[in-house]
């Protein structure tokens, strides 16, 4: 008899914590830690460097961008002969510019094929003759 | 705060690997050399880099290059800019249906390059050069001219190679070369400048040609290239001689003393063209047109009779000259002097003419002669082209011994250089010895690497022959 009374008290106490819900830790683990390491951390340290850094970004990032061409100095690299032909535009022969003497000229177009090689040559003109140079100049020039 | 200085910190990195970013690293060009054919070579010249002298032709080629080049400009078809990449792409990348059907549409203008490469000589037939006929010769359509026929046979060559028809591309090289060979017998720099070019297109499609398994060997072909390849003596003297082609006048000087106004009369034709020549070159430069007004208030002659005296001329004999002539002297002295410096370092070898190339040029670069500080470098700079010619020549000579050497090895590259004999090993141009030093064994494989040559010692400018064994 004691013993069926005890079933139906650890029957009630069993329903009892079956009615039980599990709640959630008052305390969270992660957030003790993020607030623990930002209580001990120096906030001006940081500050100051993010505000740093940031600033040596966007000057470094500005400067990159407006400065200036560095200055081209010519070396007489042999021009590579399978690079492509058209990748290298022949360099302008300023050859109507009255401003510059035809020997001046002369010595560029030299320094142009040193350069850049057969690119160096101005492009002649598809389907356009040459201009031959007409009698008198040849007369002139012997 | 953590996230922005991270957020911070990659932009700085960024901008500092930019900056930092090590140049890719440059090196020698490597040549991988491939087997020879295995077929008996009939002759040691079945291949030829220049038209058989039996297949020569008389008369001019000149003419028939133009017409080549007619016939290439008049094509129906125009040539693309991806057209003419041809030239530069991987072998193995060339689109051989679309070369060969583009290549079709100018079997003129090949029929007549030909023909033009079997002419016995080549006469541009260019009236003399002189600073007041160069304005004729701009902008040098011949020239230009040139350019586009050598890049076609370029193209031609690389299909044909790829295609393994090797005499028709041995064929294509001797018209390449032949091109090259009429240019370089121009008497003008700038005609022995495209020679030079031409000749550095044609050793690189020499370089594809070793690299292709199964391609003949063209040791004996590379050695007969007469040599110089370019005749850079006879242009030099002929450019630097401009100057009494330009002013006949100035041959009197030298033999007889002239009346104060033929001097001056001839003071001022020379100064008058120089400055026009020179344009605003002379401008920026200033010293011929100051040199005008000097001479006129005779403050060069001081230094024009210093110089005689240095030269060896009597202090009597300057005395008894017009002022004027005095300071031509001078002025003419100091062409002769540099013509004379830069042709003794070219008629002795590379290695010897070196120093004396780089002397003359300092000494006389810093003179007050413009137009000689513009004539100097060129000069030198075209030596410089030639002599890298000649060694690219030396290293494909050396390329193509060693793959006669595996030939008749089974395939394995010799133990040391000096144990090839079946043909006479080349001399490096640039230091009158052998490439022994550059040779050695590793790994199983023979490497020749030969460095850059001075002065400029550019890296890629290197070579990197490697045969590995069969």
């Amino acid at each position: 008899m004691s013993e069926r009374s005890e079933d139906r008290e650890l029957t009630s106490l069993a329903s009892a914590l079956r009615e039980l819900r599990p709640m959630p830790d008052a305390m969270d683990r992660a957030v003790l830690m993020y607030r623990a390491g930002r209580a001990s951390a120096r906030r001006g340290v940081w500050v100051t460097t993010t505000l740093f850094s940031s600033a040596v970004a966007v000057v470094l990032g500005i400067t990159l961008w407006v400065r200036p061409a560095p200055p081209v100095v010519y070396v007489a690299v042999p021009p590579d002969p399978n690079a492509s032909v058209s990748a290298a535009p022949p360099p302008p022969l300023p050859a109507s510019a009255p401003e510059r003497g035809a020997w001046a000229r002369y010595i560029h177009l030299q320094e142009q094929v040193l350069l850049h090689g057969l690119d160096g040559l101005p492009a002649s003109p598809s389907n356009t003759e040459e201009p031959s140079p007409d009698v008198e100049s040849l007369w002139k020039s012997l | 705060m953590m996230r922005w200085s991270l957020l911070a910190v990659y932009p700085i990195a960024a901008v500092c690997s930019v900056w930092a970013a090590p140049a890719p690293p440059e090196g020698p060009r490597q040549i991988r050399l491939a087997p020879q054919s295995t077929a008996k070579q009939v002759g040691a010249f079945r291949y030829r880099l220049l038209p058989d002298p039996r297949d020569r032709t008389p008369g001019n080629a000149a003419p028939l290059w133009r017409l080549a080049s007619d016939a290439f400009r008049e094509a129906e078809h125009k040539m693309t800019n991806q057209e003419w990449d041809w030239v530069g792409i991987p072998l193995d990348k060339l689109p051989r249906k679309e070369v060969h059907d583009v290549l079709n549409r100018y079997t003129a203008a090949f029929r007549l390059a030909r023909q033009a490469a079997c002419r016995e000589h080549c006469d541009w037939e260019l009236p003399p050069l002189t600073f007041q006929s160069i304005q004729v010769y701009l902008p040098m359509a011949h020239l230009q001219r040139c350019r586009e026929v050598a890049n076609l046979l370029s193209i031609q060559f690389r299909l044909q190679l790829v295609e393994g028809r090797f005499d028709d591309a041995a064929e294509t090289l001797q018209t390449s070369f032949a091109l090259a060979r009429h240019l370089c017998e121009g008497n003008m720099l700038i005609e022995i400048l495209v020679g030079i070019a031409i000749d550095a297109i044609m050793f690189n499609r020499v370089e594809e040609w070793v690299q292709t398994s199964g391609s003949p060997n063209l040791y004996w072909a590379l050695t007969a290239l007469p040599r110089p390849l370019g005749n850079i003596r006879h242009t030099v003297e002929y450019e630097m001689n401009s100057l009494y082609r330009s002013y006949p006048g100035l041959h009197r000087i030298h033999r007889e003393t002239l009346t104060a106004q033929e001097a001056d009369s001839l003071a001022n034709e020379v100064l008058a063209i120089s400055v026009k020549m020179l344009g605003e070159k002379a401008k920026e430069v200033g010293a011929l047109e100051k040199g005008k007004a000097a001479m006129l208030q005779a403050t060069m002659y001081p230094q024009a009779r210093k110089r005689l005296l240095a030269w060896g001329r009597s202090a009597k004999e300057i005395d008894a000259m017009p002022k004027a002539q005095v300071i031509l002297l001078g002025y003419a002295g100091q062409w002769d002097r540099a013509r004379d410096d830069m042709y003794k370092a070219l008629i002795v070898p590379t290695w010897q003419g070196l120093p004396l190339m780089e002397a003359a040029l300092k000494e006389h670069r810093s003179t007050d002669n413009v137009l000689l500080t513009l004539l100097l470098p060129t000069i030198t700079k075209t030596w410089v082209a030639s002599v890298r010619n000649e060694r690219q020549l030396a290293g494909l000579r050396c390329a193509e011994a060693l793959r006669l050497y595996a030939a008749a090895h089974e395939g394995k590259p010799p133990k040391k250089w000096s144990d090839i004999t079946a043909v006479p090993l080349p001399i490096d141009p640039v230091a009158g010895k052998g490439f022994d030093g550059f040779y050695q064994v590793t790994d199983g494989r023979g490497i020749l690497e030969i460095p850059p040559p001075p002065p400029l010692g550019i890296p890629s400018l290197g070579r990197r022959y490697e045969l590995a064994p069969r």
